[in-house]
């Protein structure tokens, strides 16, 4: 999004600092990997891959949000008379295992008094879950946005989507800085959130949604997609740059989640991971100040005295 | 060989180990090496000490053994099925110069194609199952092993031919003594391909989709960031192929004796 808007280049425009925005096709693992390798200084990655990173042993600040609220839809072949997900027990649905949905699908299984080995989970691809709905080797498939074509090209119907769940359900996608470039170069770090910040003013604003959607349509996605994920959610909340109670309390439960079913050998100590001091900086070094609330564990703003 | 035992023959033999493990434990020490000195960053690399941990912790919970058995099972059922495909197909087009004039150029233009091309055909056609990814596997296998037993059999000198015809030797007697010794170890030749294929295309299949197994447990230790997983996997899947690899070379001595004898 920033990318497309080059909102961080123009930022930079004059010092001769070239930023290079490496879309890796990998997205989150290979988010991680570069970070390792040192051939990135700030990663963008969803709170799953981000929280493996942390486990493994990476050493990262935590210091911005990207975009909250993302859904996840439950998908299952237009012909079946499957209402509810409770009654899929003993039946398979598939998902793409280590994604950070992983969490809040979890959390709708327990919410019906059911265990994930309750059901017969499958880690599949997307191109793979179509291909097993259509043959029906699959029950159902959770999954985000990105399989809204099932719905449209009549292979897939959804039956329920975190639309209808807490905020706490929903995923997220985050910035994250290697701790040597954030101690090298921390005004280059708060000069990049600035241009974030900016960039999520701008898509904070329901006006600015249509054009909101045709950047990421950039992407390859229809149009439409962004628009039905999208539509009627809360801008503000969904493109805050704020580290706020919400996104802590998120991420404390996300790798509680990974640590209890053994998808990290070591707990994550998120508080002593978050840096707030960058986005604080260039949120008030642009203005912004209570421009975004500060959200609860529940994802509801708080009521705060006006500070500015 | 095996019924010769003097001690020279033993010393012989623990030098023939040690050249074998010389250029193993140099990579070992290359490795401990670079990861000692953070030489290349260490949660990609992961130093060989906490590799082996993680191994043994995956031994001990029967995590390795339960992955391992089921690749095996997938390597072994796509080879038997290519394997025995392969062999049948490679005579026949070397024995019908027709058939192979006919069948040889599609068949040519097929072994062009990597056999994982053919993966989401053949999901579509099987399942997300153990038959797609046994099936994929076998067509690994089909190809070197076609080839290899096809030019096996063209390559029988002529005159091992003539003398057999001029021995007047019984057909089992032939087969043992003449046809065996000379093709075993063009046929193996192209089975110890097909086998490392089929390792290769079990480790990709397993990418796609699978609950179980070693190009699995690859596939989640990548998405977990957790690179000893990736590395155990790594190991494990290069033990059992160079195991199985070595089984082969057995078995084409073992035949080959047997008709020498």
């Amino acid at each position: 999004m920033a990318a497309a808007r080059e909102a961080v280049e123009q930022e930079f425009a004059n010092d001769g600092v070239t930023v290079t925005w490496q879309h890796l096709k990998g997205g989150g693992p290979a988010s991680n990997e570069a970070l390792a390798n040192r051939s990135v200084d700030i990663g963008y990655a969803g709170e799953f891959p981000a929280i493996f990173g942390r486990a493994g042993g990476l050493k990262t600040r935590f210091i911005g949000g990207g975009f909250r609220g993302n859904n996840a839809y439950l998908y299952v072949a237009p012909s079946s008379t499957v209402k509810d997900i409770a009654e899929l027990k003993g039946r398979k649905i598939a998902i793409r295992k280590g994604q950070p949905w992983e969490y809040g699908f979890d959390n709708l299984l327990r919410s019906r008094g059911l265990k994930q080995s309750d059901v017969q989970v499958l880690n599949l691809s997307v191109p793979d879950a179509r291909t097993a709905l259509e043959r029906g080797d699959i029950d159902a498939f959770y999954d985000t946005s990105s399989s809204f074509n099932f719905t449209t090209d009549g292979v897939a119907k959804i039956i329920w989507s975190t639309r209808d769940a807490p905020r706490d359900w929903l995923y997220v996608a985050d910035f994250f800085v290697a701790d040597e470039f954030a101690k090298t170069y921390p005004t280059a770090v708060t000069r990049f959130l600035k241009a974030i910040v900016r960039t999520s003013q701008w898509a904070s604003d329901p006006a600015n949604a249509p054009a909101v959607y045709e950047t990421w349509a950039q992407t390859g996605f229809p149009l439409e997609n962004f628009r039905r994920e999208y539509e009627g959610t809360d801008l503000k909340f969904r493109f805050s740059p704020i580290p706020d109670e919400f996104l802590i309390t998120h991420y404390k439960k996300a790798s509680a989640y990974m640590y209890d079913n053994k998808l990290i050998r070591r707990p994550v100590d998120v508080d002593t991971w978050v840096d707030r001091s960058f986005v604080d900086a260039a949120i008030k070094q642009l203005g912004l100040i209570g421009f975004w609330p500060e959200y609860d564990q529940d994802g509801t703003a708080k009521i705060t005295k006006a500070s500015n | 060989m095996t019924t010769k035992s003097q001690p020279l023959d033993a010393v012989a033999r623990l030098g023939q180990v040690a050249t074998w493990l010389a250029s193993p434990v140099l990579l070992l020490v290359l490795w401990w090496w670079l990861t000692e000195r953070e030489l290349v960053p260490i949660q990609i690399l992961v130093p060989p000490h906490e590799v082996f941990e993680t191994a043994r912790a995956m031994l001990a919970d029967g995590e390795l053994e339960e992955a391992a058995l089921a690749s095996l099972f997938r390597v072994l059922a796509g080879f038997a099925s290519g394997a025995a495909c392969g062999v049948a197909f490679g005579t026949l087009v070397a024995v019908s110069p027709r058939l192979d004039r006919y069948a040889g150029p599609l068949f040519y233009a097929f072994a062009q194609m990597p056999a994982v091309a053919w993966a989401p055909i053949a999901i579509l056609l099987l399942g997300i199952g153990e038959e797609f990814k046994v099936a994929v596997i076998g067509l690994a296998v089909f190809v070197p092993v076609t080839i290899g037993t096809q030019e096996a059999i063209r390559g029988i000198p002529q005159r091992y031919l003539e003398v057999a015809a001029a021995l007047a030797l019984p057909a089992g007697l032939r087969f043992r003594r003449v046809l065996l010794p000379a093709t075993l170890p063009r046929i193996v030749g192209g089975l110890r391909i097909g086998l490392s294929k089929g390792w290769m295309v079990l480790v990709f299949a397993e990418l796609f989709c699978a609950n179980v197994g070693l190009g699995h447990l690859m596939d989640v230790g990548r998405t977990q960031f957790q690179m000893d997983l990736v590395l155990t996997a790594v190991l494990v899947t290069g033990g059992l192929g160079f195991a199985m690899d070595r089984m082969l070379l057995r078995f084409e001595r073992f035949g080959s004796g047997r008709a020498a004898a």
